[in-house]
């Protein structure tokens, strides 16, 4: 049974109303996979569809595909911070994993960086390396096209966390570049 | 040196805007052929109850002005983080070593923007390394509750009243006696903590913007640690923000003048 909700326009309603029909099964089941488990996986659906929510101006159709890779990044986003802070207790503890990748060299920003065509594929190879809290905003911001004031909202940060994350998922992303793309990859200097 | 010519920033925003989302494409249609044609979930009334109050919710929370750490805490908000100026009577800035302050003082409260004093860096992080920086003086009567860092960019202490805390904890545990879990308490018999409380934060990519409640309030801009600090108080309530040439600081919550400033000269630097 679908609750009922209320929202400023019937428009809203309805389209809210369509998107938690059409996904919450989905991800239901997505969050459930990465948590183990159905109360937090409920949190972190009910937090998807919240941002979803907030969103809404934001987001085409419902039925379309963008909308759905929206959600999608997002519920796994929001699993993946549930499951950080479950794991942890009431200190802190910053393991191996959690360790931010230090890169080797003082690589550039990208903006200066030759990238040649023969490196897409090892461009999607370094994304999918990314870890998610730094791939989530680079998708919402690369793929859906939203600015970092939208993807703050979506994620519930601050502007600023965003934009830096942002900056450091590409920092990250040319080291790893130049390991898989080998000699597709030059870099100018001054 | 020499410059390909096939180079440009602008074709690496390309291929990482087809190869991001051909990325969000791939994870959604995995979840989309795993779990489109599975059962249903049975949900708890608990969520179903949450959904809902989510479309009452939506319109509410897109007219408060909050900051997302301290909005838990709606009935002691003295600081409220705001993304657009409204008409200033007077504008200020202070250049500082590493933190550049900007205040501006409106009729009922004081706005301070805290950015990077080398343009260069705004939006980036300012200060790294495996430490951070914590209080080794804390009032009597209140205890460690929560020590929280969010990734790099926060590091987060919340100290509580001991004994307040301790009769807040017996009236929840009760609760969830009587309900069986924590999730199944309805809101209307929810209970949060509302005792006094200390938040001290350290911030290593500072882009921040606090306002500080300063009607019928007491506010002082002092030093501290050689940087520009902004105190304020009101209704048994202090709020400090600073730096010390590496991160900057903030500390709010139930405190004396003395007591803040005193809690301030003693955050001294920890190994992780």
């Amino acid at each position: 049974m679908l609750p009922i909700m209320v929202f400023d326009t019937p428009e809203q309603k309805s389209k809210f109303e369509e998107a938690y029909l059409k996904y919450n099964k989905m991800g239901f089941y997505y969050a459930r996979e990465i948590l183990h488990d159905d109360a937090l996986a409920e949190d972190a659906l009910h937090d998807a569809f919240l941002s979803l929510a907030r969103n809404l101006d934001k987001i085409g159709e419902i039925d379309c595909n963008k909308s759905f890779n929206y959600f999608v990044t997002i519920v796994k986003n929001t699993a993946i911070s549930a499951l950080r802070k479950h794991k942890r207790a009431q200190v802190v503890e910053i393991d191996d994993e959690d360790t931010l990748f230090q890169l080797e060299d003082s690589a550039p920003g990208p903006e200066e960086t030759v990238l040649r065509q023969d490196s897409y594929e090892a461009l999607l190879a370094a994304i999918r390396t990314l870890k998610p809290e730094y791939q989530a905003p680079l998708l919402l911001k690369y793929a859906n096209g939203y600015t970092e004031a939208e993807i703050a909202k979506a994620l519930g940060m601050t502007v600023s966390n965003v934009s830096v994350r942002i900056h450091r998922a590409k920092q990250k992303l040319i080291p790893m570049l130049r390991e898989k793309g080998g000699a597709g990859f030059a870099q100018t200097t001054e | 040196m020499h410059r390909p010519q096939n180079n440009s920033a602008a074709d690496f925003e390309a291929l990482l805007a087809r190869a991001a989302g051909q990325i969000a494409a791939e994870q959604a249609a995995e979840v989309r052929k795993k779990y489109e044609a599975a059962p249903g979930p049975e949900y708890s009334q608990a969520f179903l109850a949450s959904i809902e109050e989510i479309g009452r919710d939506a319109e509410r929370q897109k007219r408060l002005l909050f900051w997302n750490r301290v909005a838990k805490r709606a009935a002691m908000i003295l600081i409220v983080v705001i993304t657009a100026l409204t008409a200033a009577l007077s504008v200020k800035g202070v250049r500082a070593q590493l933190y550049e302050y900007f205040v501006t003082h409106n009729d009922e409260y004081t706005q301070v923007q805290v950015t990077a004093a080398d343009e260069k860096v705004r939006g980036r992080m300012i200060s790294e390394g495996d430490y951070h920086y914590e209080p080794s003086f804390v009032p009597r009567g209140f205890v460690l509750r929560e020590r929280k860092e969010e990734y790099d960019f926060f590091y987060h202490l919340e100290y509580v009243d001991e004994k307040a805390y301790a009769e807040f904890e017996q009236r929840r545990q009760a609760l969830i006696e009587k309900w069986g879990t924590e999730d199944a308490i309805p809101e209307e018999e929810r209970i949060y903590y509302n005792g006094p409380f200390l938040m001290f934060e350290e911030q290593r990519s500072v882009e921040g913007v606090v306002a500080f409640d300063t009607e019928d309030a007491v506010y002082k801009e002092l030093e501290l640690d050689g940087s520009p600090a902004y105190l304020t108080l009101k209704n048994g309530r202090a709020t400090l923000i600073w730096d010390n040439g590496d991160r900057a600081f903030m500390l709010f919550g139930h405190l004396t003048e003395e007591e803040i400033l005193k809690m301030a000269r003693s955050v001294a630097r920890v190994e992780d």
